[in-house]
């Protein structure tokens, strides 16, 4: 993960200073975090302004609102790829943003395709390569609808005329697939 | 309940990507509680989830740190009274003058048509303020909500502090004040065992801007960061770094951030582990 590693801060302590409005624990957060949180969301968005936008309201979200973060419920990466996520979806359907480029996914059946041109956006993967790489084109594309576009796995199920089970159960080996790319 | 099923159900998938509903959420976690394989299984979903974000990370448009922290900055700044009290005074400029023209449209026509439009303009105005005084309470909600959030971790913070000073297992090391701050003084709570720090500050002077406090561990003889913090003087316990071996603690000023070694001029407290 690119990111300025000098001085490793444990999550717990982290969130702490968040909590008491300590400027340098965004910044921090800022460093180590922005990368694979700007990375989804650009990757939803498809337009660099934008993200940036997003971005900042994501960071605005996550500094107004860390109190309601709850460790017990996850990690803080999780809680706040969610946030990113949700913004990024929903300025993706809101009225100013209304381009028919969400439809225009669903309608691309190269799937695969798709995909590597949102790679060759110049993502920052040095050495490491997109890990959905690593699934088959019926995974990759649960995958990228899921985490990506922000479809529920019923919305996928019910798009795709597919059974809500086999979503499921795709989605979960494609997840359990990954592990083993992860050192 | 079979773990087996539950887990191969994909339910926890779910709950990571937040697609649950809040009971639905509260059931998982009620369920995480009870099996350690199903803590297990979420945090390996987490970590994958982690990882494809990481895989695909892309660096923001330059320039977009700054503008964030600006942003915040301005925040920090503004009152949503300003804006309140704005839209108040559009509402009532704008009345007035559709008033003046109407009043002497009025004087060409029928009492009838003057009342009703009287009328109009009052409903207008009373819906203008009803609304803003929905926005004020929604606000106000919002806000209620941060709060007691605030309180809720509070008092989850404040039982844990408690069960740390009441364990066993913790030392608790007095850090007194050396001769540039004699009057100050922070306790640690270390276990051993778990390696486990806690910091308690009772007296410590507010840093100058660009300046941070760091806790540091002499362990065989070396200082090792234990981490940065906010002096703030109350029962709170904050969670530092792990430590192993220490033979005494001490906190120096240092810049924003912390040092990879300490300035030992800038020493505030320090106590040894084998004391009281």
């Amino acid at each position: 993960m690119k990111a300025n590693h000098s001085k490793n801060i444990p999550e717990d302590q982290l969130v702490n200073l968040l909590i008491q409005k300590d400027k340098t624990a965004l910044s921090y957060l800022y460093d180590h975090y922005s990368h694979a949180l700007n990375g989804v969301i650009f990757r939803i968005i498809g337009d660099e302004d934008i993200s940036a936008e997003v971005l900042q309201d994501a960071f605005i979200k996550i500094w107004n609102n860390i109190q309601s973060y709850d460790s017990k419920k996850g990690k803080l990466f999780t809680w706040m790829l969610n946030i990113s996520r949700n913004l990024a979806i929903d300025k993706l359907r809101s009225k100013e943003y209304k381009k028919s480029k969400k439809t225009d996914d669903i309608n691309n059946t190269v799937y695969l395709k798709e995909s590597s041109n949102s790679l060759d956006a110049s993502v920052d993967a040095i050495g490491v390569r997109d890990l959905l790489k690593h699934l088959n084109q019926d995974q990759e594309m649960i995958v990228d609808l899921v985490y990506f576009k922000g479809y529920t796995q019923s919305e996928i199920a019910e798009e795709f005329k597919m059974p809500l089970g086999t979503v499921k159960t795709r989605l979960r080996s494609a997840l359990i697939h990954l592990r083993k790319f992860i050192k | 309940m079979n773990l087996e099923n539950y887990i191969s159900s994909g339910i926890l998938e779910s709950y990571v990507l937040g697609e649950l509903s809040s009971t639905e959420m509260k059931e998982v976690e009620a369920n995480a509680l009870k099996y350690p394989q199903i803590r297990e299984e979420l945090k390996n979903i987490e970590n994958v989830f982690f990882e494809i974000a990481n895989s695909n990370s892309k660096a923001p448009l330059p320039g977009t740190k700054e503008a964030l922290l600006s942003k915040i900055e301005s925040l920090e700044h503004s009152t949503t009274n300003e804006t309140k009290v704005i839209s108040i005074d559009a509402a009532t400029n704008k009345i007035e003058k559709s008033g003046k023209g109407l009043i002497y449209w009025a004087a060409a026509s029928a009492a009838l048509a003057v009342i009703s439009t009287v009328l109009a303009i009052t409903f207008y105005s009373r819906w203008q303020n009803s609304e803003n005084q929905l926005a004020t309470v929604l606000a106000e909600n919002s806000r209620l909500a941060t709060d007691y959030n605030t309180v809720n971790q509070n008092l989850t913070q404040a039982q844990r502090d408690l069960a740390i000073v009441n364990q066993k297992d913790f030392k608790r090391i007095e850090m007194k004040g050396l001769e540039i701050s004699p009057n100050s003084l922070a306790r640690i709570y270390w276990n051993e065992n778990s390696q486990e720090v806690y910091l308690n500050v009772t007296n410590l002077p507010s840093p100058p801007t660009g300046k941070q406090y760091q806790l540091w561990a002499i362990v065989d003889g070396k200082p090792v960061d234990a981490g940065v913090f906010e002096p703030i003087q109350s029962e709170k316990m904050l969670q530092m770094k792990p430590i192993q071996n220490a033979s005494a603690f001490a906190v120096t000023l240092e810049p924003q951030g912390g040092s990879e070694n300490p300035t030992m001029e800038a020493m505030y407290v320090m106590g040894n582990v084998n004391e009281a």
